[in-house]
This record gives structure tokens, sequence and C-alpha cells, in this order.
């Protein structure tokens, strides 16, 4: 079974529950279990009982078997995520829930049925030292990462239980990292529409609604070149689900502001295709049909193939002087010393300076080739997908 | 082990948390990363069992929901406790006399 076949078949199963009659005869269920585990709809198939009615029984028992395990990882997550948003608010530091981690809480019936590898806290900049230290008092150390500061704007943080599972916690002081995409929504303007995420408690705020539709058609683009995963897809169909038609045209509106139509445009059109309808009919032309001049700089980022030297060009486009292009340039050729030995050399004692020189020559390489044949996995912030 | 009914009750230990999906439940234990799953009757014997007063109130309340013999109840109903708290995710305590 084909990747591709089981990306169809699990399409199929999310629509209708069922695929067509003869059709489970090719489901190799090892093949398409590992798929709906990297698409993150496992938990959703395993929700649907007619689904499970009606699937071979090995199936059945995977789902069920991958359920119990997406729960038992949440409810080790919530705790963290309870923990986190209760210290920060306790030090007064200013904290949104956003992306899987907010969806999970606000557009799913359980958490446990949007799986991600990590929590996704937004915080303003300047409250960064003070997030920090209270991360640091509950036991979360900074994890390595490729970029520093003026080429990433996130940092992750692990807390490692003695014998349980590692919680994992992203934390953002701006919603991408691409600087095309980096003043799409300041912290203040999406603090003024956050909505309160009642399932964590009163002190829990998360996005508002129309803040986290254009947040969830933007980071697939931004952060995973307009990636197919389905759960993405699935997000977006949920977010908008939950809009009326003043919401819609606020989206469209603050879309084109910011430069990211043509990237909300496409991640719509590419939930439509797996989701069926999700733009309302009394939107769906001013939104997905009226031409525009789409001269938008981010829409280069629908271009999978593109070369990984063409993002970081654009990224320096965007930035409005020397100085700061100058420091993303040395972050990109200079990653952190730590990062270093960690990725390239975690047993040798050979020099830093020699490291940089053979990453120099490898990334050559990688920089000038197209992202879908060789990811530039040292120049993104190396997290799986969440 | 055997418990007294009447002289005992239940409580999940502060690591252990739990989230009802569908008729089932996870058990978690935080402290080791350990989860079990309940089947629909287990589910409904934990509901009772972690709010009762005494082991004897939920074996009351199980059997007025299930069509079952007084002592099969007894005796799986003890074989879970034992198993729950062998496990670490239940507490067996004497009620205050």
């Amino acid at each position: 079974m084909t990747i591709e076949r089981a990306r169809d078949v699990l399409i199929a199963l999310l629509r209708s529950g069922t695929v067509p009659d003869g059709a489970w005869a090719e489901v190799d269920v090892e093949a398409l279990c590992r798929e709906a585990d990297r698409h993150g709809v496992a938990p959703l198939l395993a929700a649907n009982p007619q689904l499970l009615a009606r699937a071979p029984a090995m199936l059945a028992s995977r789902l069920l078997d991958i359920q119990r395990r997406e729960v038992a990882v949440d409810l080790l997550r919530e705790q963290g995520i309870r923990e986190v948003m209760a210290a920060f608010g306790r030090a007064a530091v200013p904290a949104l829930l956003f992306k899987g981690t907010q969806l999970a809480y606000t557009h799913y019936p359980r958490p446990d049925l949007r799986p991600r590898l990590d929590t996704d806290v937004l915080i303003a900049a300047g409250d960064l030292p003070r997030a920090h230290r209270v991360l640091l008092a509950l036991g979360y150390r900074p994890d390595v990462q490729a970029g520093s500061a003026g080429v990433l704007y996130q940092q992750a943080y692990i807390r490692q239980a003695p014998e349980a599972l590692p919680h994992v916690l992203d934390m953002h002081w701006r919603l991408a990292n691409p600087e095309v995409f980096g003043h799409m929504l300041s912290f203040e303007e999406l603090a003024a529409e956050s909505v309160c995420i009642h399932r964590l408690g009163q002190h829990v705020r998360g996005l508002g609604a129309v803040h986290a539709l254009l947040v969830a058609a933007v980071h697939r683009v931004a952060h995973h070149f307009d990636d197919d995963r389905l759960i993405w897809l699935y997000d977006l169909a949920r977010v908008g689900g939950g809009l009326d038609a003043d919401e819609w045209r606020r989206f469209r509106a603050l879309a084109s502001a910011r430069g990211v139509l043509s990237v909300c445009r496409a991640s719509l059109e590419q939930a439509e295709a797996v989701c069926g309808p999700v733009v309302p009919e009394a939107c769906r032309h001013e939104l997905l049909h009226e031409p525009w001049d789409a001269r938008e700089v981010t829409a280069a980022y629908l271009d999978a193939r593109r070369p990984h030297a063409f993002v970081v060009l654009d990224d320096l486009r965007a930035l409005p002087d020397w100085r700061g292009r100058l420091r993303v340039v040395r972050s990109h050729m200079f990653p952190p010393a730590r990062y270093m030995r960690e990725i390239y050399a975690p047993r040798s004692r050979a020099p830093v300076a020699w490291l940089y020189a053979v990453r120099a020559v490898r990334g050559a390489r990688r920089w000038l080739s197209k992202p879908g044949t060789a990811p530039p996995l040292d120049t993104f912030d190396g997290r799986s997908p969440q | 082990m055997s418990v007294p009914f009447a002289e005992s009750y239940v409580r999940a230990p502060a690591t252990v948390v739990s989230r009802a999906v569908e008729d089932t439940t996870v058990l978690l234990d935080t402290a080791t990363g350990r989860y079990f799953s309940l089947d629909q009757v287990g589910t409904r014997a934990w509901a009772h069992l972690t709010t009762a007063a005494s082991i004897e109130a939920a074996f009351e309340a199980l059997l007025e929901e299930f069509d079952v013999e007084p002592e099969r109840l007894r005796e799986e109903l003890a074989s879970l406790i034992a198993r729950l708290a062998s496990s670490g995710l239940l507490e067996v305590r004497r009620v205050a006399g």
C-alpha cells in the first residue's frame, strides 16, 4: 500500500467512516495505522463506532491501542499545561495557548482527539526572561536547537520525569519564524481578542476564533511548506465550521491586510478537498474565487520545492535593516556551539571551528537543493509536526 | 488480599488521573507513565469506588445497576480492587471509626 493510497483511504474513513465495498481487502493495517499516526488522525478514526464496527478486527484493535496511548499521553500533558499556565498566572506573565494545543481544547470533543507532540504557548517578547525563570523553577530545561534569537522566535523546553514521558513545551514570542510571516499579528492584537479555555480553567486563554483560523491556515505553509498532513486540514474545517459570516469576512479582510491571503486560500482549498465544504456559500466567491492582486511575498512558501537559499533570501529582504540581516546570516552560518556539538559530533572532541567547516560544505548542497529531495534539517527548528 | 468491604473505602492516589473515553476509562499514573484501560463495567466500578463512602456502598450501587449474582459481583470487585491497588492506581483505606 503506497502512502498516497493510504492517505486516500484515511480521507474516505474520515469522511464516511468506511471505504468502498471490497476495498478493505487491499488495506495493509500496519501501513494504514502508521500513516494515520503520521497524519495525526488515528484517534479521530478510533472515536467513530461505525468505522470500528465495519473495519477488519485487527485495524479496529490497533486504532483502539493508539487511542488508549493518546489518552494517556494527553492526561500527562494536560497536567503539565495546567501547572505551566497556573505558574505563568502567578508570575503575571500573560500567555496564550495556540495551534494544536488550543484547538484540542476549543474545537475537539476531547483533547486526546487532537494529537500533538508539544504544547505551544505564545508570550510577549518582553516577558521572555520571566517566562524562562518560571519554566526553570518548574523543572523544565531549554532544548538544544539550530538557530539563535534573530532566526528562531521560539524555544523548546523539556521536563523529564524520572520514569514517565517528557513534557515538551514550545514557547513562542512570535507566531512564525520566517520573517515574511513574523509580523502577521502581534501578541497584543492576539491577546485583545483572546478567549478563555474553560476546560483548562478561567485563567487559561487561547486565540479568538478568527485569529485561530488565520494561524491554522498559515502555520502549515509557513513552517511546513504546504504539507498535506490531514490533521492540519481537519483543524481548518473544525475552526472554520464555527465561524459566522461576519467572522469569515473579518478573516478575509485580515488575511488580505496582512499579506497572507494566497496562503489562506490554498489552505482552505486543501481543507475542502479533504473534509468537504468549509467556507459558507455567502463568502465563497469573495474568499476563494474573487481575483486579487496576488503579489504577496508569503505565497512563495506554497512552492515546497523551492531551494532553501531562496527562503533565506526572502527573510533577508523582509528585514528592515542591515543589522538584522547580518544577524540572520550569522545565525545561519554559525548556529550555537551546543547545537553543533550535539548534532554533528556528540562523541567527538573535534574543535567547533572544524564542525562549522564541515557544516558549511554539507550545507551548501542542501541550500541549493529542493527541500522535497533533501530536507534542510539543520536550518529549521528541527521539531516534528505537532 | 482480602478487603473488608464495610470497613474500607478506596481513593485514587494524587498521581493518578483518569479520562472517560466513550464507555471506557483510561487511568494514568503520572509518576510512572504507566496507563491502564477499564472496560464498560470496570468504568462503572471505578466511578462508584472512587466516590463512595465505603466499598460496601459501591458494591450496593453496582448491584442495583447490573443484573448479576451478589457473590459473583463481590468476587469480581475484590479482584479488581486488588489488581488496581497492586498497580498503584488505588489506595485502600480504613473507614474512620
